[in-house]
Order: structure tokens, then sequence, then C-alpha cells
């Protein structure tokens, strides 16, 4: 059994330290950095069936359990995402934010192959005119996306009914599909992380 | 020698060509892989593209650059403010023409550094898709990555900053929360105009009045033994007090603090001679903390039923009974009392409660102190009966 909080005694897994701090005051992640990691996961485990298992998996593969303990812990890790029911008002740490990014990262590698096919199966879809649900995989993903999506998220908060339509949340989940590319890369997870302060730093 | 480094991807190989350093180069030729420091030509071939983007080490910056700041805006969605630090423009730069494509621009400013480029005349652009642009930055990433390639360069990624996302946004979008505020303010401002401003009815009498009556009533208990009849004796100066008098027993019967009750105070204040008002003695039996305490209360109702009949010395000329309502502090003391009835205020001087009433000099001390209330009733045959207000305990709580 590990310390309930163990960030503030032990040194940093070793994981996590490639990540560098950010130029940014607070010592708690802003809001937009729980909503992304949050989402991209989601759209993680909208591709890989067994993505939730994996993620617990990692973790522990990564040496991260003194930040992500167990399957609680890390559904209260995701539930500082604002939009999702039972929104926790806990902070994220950045160590806690680092750690899902290093792990969101490992999983979008091992899924580089299906990520490429689904992203190059869009663009000649578009390039056609056909709707997304012309190509099973993709479909597929979508649907799994838009059902976790209404399951988890309050309906009643802003930032969810802004995807009141299948084409809205379709939409989300693309843009979170070739995100989840660029994660994949040599830099992914440096690329990630810095783009979550996007427009928070000082 | 030349070295020769390839970065190949399914849509996109970055080729770069340049020297080593002499004595690392000769130091590290046994090894295979010598240092590549000195960049002369890179070339960036896309599938589809027969032509390939080239230049040289500035042309390798740029792009590392405008690619890193690029992905960076996929990832977050935040756009980033393709702002160069020297303040020249980007040779290359990259922006979004639909979902799922991306426009590079190699712009011909180079051409004169590059002999070998035919294209100087005009600007090159590229549509890449999502794939062929992350080939683009994976391929700039391993040769960062590389050791052995160009080991000065880095990668540079920065969060964009607060304010290079609010310059984003459109005038009329920052507008919009400024000019809502100003109307609603506007709004409000009309809407309260037309609200009657309040009458001044100023305070301080009434601040007085509390201070004369505390006054007035610490030197009270001296007085009594003289006046043998003190609420009689401001009425005869005015007629109108007796009314007032009279209806502030009357509203505090019901126990309500409506304004005639608070009028009466100022009014009945105004008399050197008057107790705390009954409005006062109202506010203080409602929000002190009554005493619960069972065997406290009896013990509060013996002490204060021997206190009244060791006071009571006069006979009694009343025909029916005087009822009070008497507020006990815990060591005992009366410190306030209220008519109940109207035989009570009319001959009030015949029980000694007023000459028993214990006036602290703080008034507030005994706003926070809990008390008991009792109800007292003096019979016309000399018979004293004093129990608790609100009943015996349990059943205390009001």
């Amino acid at each position: 059994m590990q310390p309930s909080s163990p960030t503030i005694q032990s040194p940093s897994p070793v994981a996590i330290t490639s990540l560098p701090s950010p130029p940014y005051s607070d010592t708690v992640c802003p809001r937009r950095t729980r909503l992304q990691i949050d989402l991209l996961l989601l759209a993680i485990e909208a591709l890989d069936l067994g993505g939730s298992e994996a993620l617990l998996k990692t973790a522990k593969d990564l040496e991260l359990q003194t930040l992500i303990e167990n399957r609680v812990a890390l559904w209260r890790l995701r539930s500082t995402n604002p939009l999702r029911r039972g929104s926790q008002r806990r902070p994220m740490s950045l160590d806690e934010a680092r750690a899902l990014v290093v792990i969101t990262c490992h999983l979008a590698k091992r899924l580089t192959v299906l990520l490429r096919q689904l992203l190059l199966a869009h663009q000649q879809l578009v390039e056609k005119n056909l709707s997304p649900n012309n190509h099973f995989r993709l479909s597929n993903y979508l649907e799994r996306f838009r059902a976790h999506f209404r399951a988890r998220m309050n309906p009643k908060r802003a930032g969810v009914m802004a995807y009141n339509t299948d084409e809205k949340l379709n939409d989300l989940a693309l843009d979170l599909l070739s995100q989840l590319l660029f994660c994949t890369g040599t830099s992914g997870p440096q690329r990630l992380w810095s783009s979550l302060f996007d427009g928070e730093v000082a | 020698m030349t070295i020769q480094r390839q970065y190949s991807l399914p849509n996109c190989r970055l080729v770069l060509e340049g020297w080593g350093d002499n004595a690392e180069a000769t130091s590290n030729f046994m090894e295979g892989r010598p240092i590549m420091t000195i960049l002369v030509n890179a070339e960036c071939h896309f599938s589809g593209q027969d032509k390939p983007l080239a230049g040289g080490r500035e042309f390798l910056d740029h792009l590392a650059m405008s690619v890193n700041q690029y992905a960076q805006q996929v990832l977050s969605g935040v756009p980033h403010y393709m702002a160069q630090s020297s303040g020249k423009t980007s040779l290359i730069s990259l922006h979004q023409t639909d979902k799922s494509h991306h426009r590079l621009t190699l712009r011909a400013a180079h051409g004169k550094d590059e002999p070998s480029d035919k294209n100087n005349a005009s600007d090159i652009q590229l549509d890449l898709s999502t794939v062929q642009l992350f080939d683009l930055v994976e391929a700039i990433d391993q040769m960062v990555a590389d050791a052995q390639t160009l080991p000065d360069m880095y990668l540079d990624l920065t969060p964009v900053s607060k304010r290079g996302v609010s310059s984003q946004e459109p005038v009329a979008r920052r507008v919009v929360p400024a000019a809502l505020g100003i109307s609603s303010l506007a709004v409000a401002a009309i809407a309260l105009f037309f609200v009657p401003t309040p009458e001044f009815e100023p305070a301080e009498p009434e601040a007085e009045t509390t201070e004369e009556t505390t006054d007035g009533a610490s030197t009270n208990p001296l007085l009594p033994g003289t006046e043998p009849d003190p609420t009689r004796e401001p009425t005869s100066e005015t007629g109108e007090n007796s009314d007032q008098s009279e209806s502030s027993s009357l509203s505090s019967d019901d126990s309500s603090s409506s304004n005639e009750s608070s009028d009466t105070s100022q009014d009945s204040g105004a008399s050197l001679d008057e107790l705390p008002t009954q409005e006062d003695i109202e506010e203080l039996f409602t929000s002190a903390t009554p005493i619960v305490d069972s065997d406290k209360l009896t013990e509060l109702t013996s002490q204060l039923r021997t206190q009244i009949v060791d006071a009571w010395d006069q006979n009694p000329t009343f025909e029916e009974e005087l009822e009070y309502r008497v507020g006990v502090s815990e060591a005992g003391e009366i410190v306030g009392f209220k008519f109940v009835n109207d035989a009570s205020l009319t001959h009030e001087a015949e029980v000694p409660l007023r000459d028993l009433t214990f006036f602290p000099i703080d008034p507030d001390v005994v706003a926070n102190a809990p008390i008991g209330q009792f109800k007292v009733v003096f019979r016309p045959n000399g018979v004293v009966e004093v129990s608790p207000w609100y009943g015996r305990p349990p059943g205390t709580d009001e």
C-alpha cells in the first residue's frame, strides 16, 4: 500500500521528469488542462475497449502508482474535469497531470496504427463528400465516443450543452483523434504538456 | 567529409547534409556515426510532391519553430500568434484551411540564399493533411532528439501566454462583456431612480433614547422610595404619553415588535424616569437564550418568590390579579418585566418589581446572558404566585 498523498514527501517518479514546470504561478492545474486530459482519455477509451484497464496497467508499468494508486484514485482525478457529472472540486496537482499526460501518450503510441487509419479514412471520406458512417471502424469510434461523453458529462453544464448534436460531438471526437496522433510522436508528452497550458501562463 | 542524415516517415522525409566538426569527426569516425554540427542543406520531401522544400540552416530553424507552434495549436486549439522574437516574419508559415488540412507556405524571400531554388519568384504552398503534418512534426522531433545531428538544436516549446490569447479575440467579442456590464448598471440606475428616497428619520434620537433609558433606569431604583407613582408622573406632564405607554403595553402583549411599538419606544424614552421600554424587554426576552435546566428553574423560582414576598410590604388595593412576565438572570436578578394584563400596568406602583429590577451598567452583558422567564401573579389577597413562563421542563422549548 502506498501512502495516500505521497507527492509531497517522495521525489517525482522517473517517467514524468521529462515534463518541465510550466511558467505558471499556481501549483494546481487550470480548468482547461483538467478538461482536456479527461477528454483525451475518453477518446482512448472509445478507441480501445479495454482502455480503462490499460490505463491502470500503464500507470503500474510506468511506476506511477505513487500518483495514481488505484481505480478510485484515477476516477477521482478524472472527476476534476469540470464538465463531468459529479465533478469534484478537488484540485489536480501538476504531478498528477504529468502522470496522466505520460499515460495518455503511452496509450496513444500503442494506438498509432489505428489512429493513422482512422484519420486517413476520414480524410478520404471528406474528399468524397461521404459521412463518417460509411467507414465501419470510424463510425464505431464516433458512436462509442458519443455514448461515453453523454453518459459521463453533466448535460446541465454550458460546456456540455455546446455539444448537443451528433455532428458537434463527432467533430470533437475527430479533433481528439488528431490530437492523439500528435501525442504519439517522439516528443509527444512534451508537446501535449506544453499545449495544456496554452493561454494559461502569465 | 559530408555527412548525410535522413529521417523517414510514411509521408515525409527529412534529408540533411552537413559537415562534422573536424576534431570531433575524427574521434567519432571509428564509432561510425560522427556528429553533424554544420548544416549545408536540408530537404523536406512530402509524398505526392515531386519537388522538396529545401534550404539552409535558417530554413530548418524556421521550419522547426513554425511546426512546433502550429502543432501545439492543433493540440490545444488555442491559436498561436506567429510572432517572431526578432520581429521579422518566418520563412515558413502554417495555417489551417479546413478541419483536416493545413497549408504550409514557404516564402520566396529565401530564394537569394539558395541559388539552387528555381522557385524564387513565388511562394511555395503545400496543403498537408493532418497525418502528413504529423509526419513532418515527427521527422523534426527525431532530428532534434538525435544527439549526433546538430546538437545545438533543441525542442523549444512554450505555452502561449494569456496576453497572447486575449489579443486574438476580436474586438467585438471583447466589448460584449463590458457593454453588458455598463447597460445593466444603467438599467439598475433607472430602476432605482423611481424608488423613493427613504425619509431621513434620524437614528440619533433613538440612540440617545437607549442611553437615556439606561441612565434613567440606573438612577431609577433610588427614586421610587420618594416617588410613589413613577408611571403616572410623566403622564401628568403630557397627556399624550399615557396613551403611548398604554399602547405599548398592549402591543407588547401580543409579543409583536411592530412599528407602533418602535414609535412608542421613542416617545416613552423621552421621559427620563422610564424603565427600558417594553419593546426592549420584549427583544431581550426573545433574543436571550432561555434557561432550560429544570433544577436551575426551580431554584430561580423559589429565589424569585422569596425576593418578591420580602419586598412587597404594601397592602394591595387592586381588585383583580396583576400578572407580569419577568426575566431573571442566572444569578437570580430581575433584568426586566412586562405587563401582561391592564391591571398590572395600572397598579404597577403597588408591587415591588421595579425596585427589585437590576439595571446593568452595560446592557450588552444582559443581552448575551441566558435568562429565565417567569410568570408572577400578585393576588388581591396578598399572595404571590411564581411559575416558569414556559411551564416546567421538559417542554421548555419555545
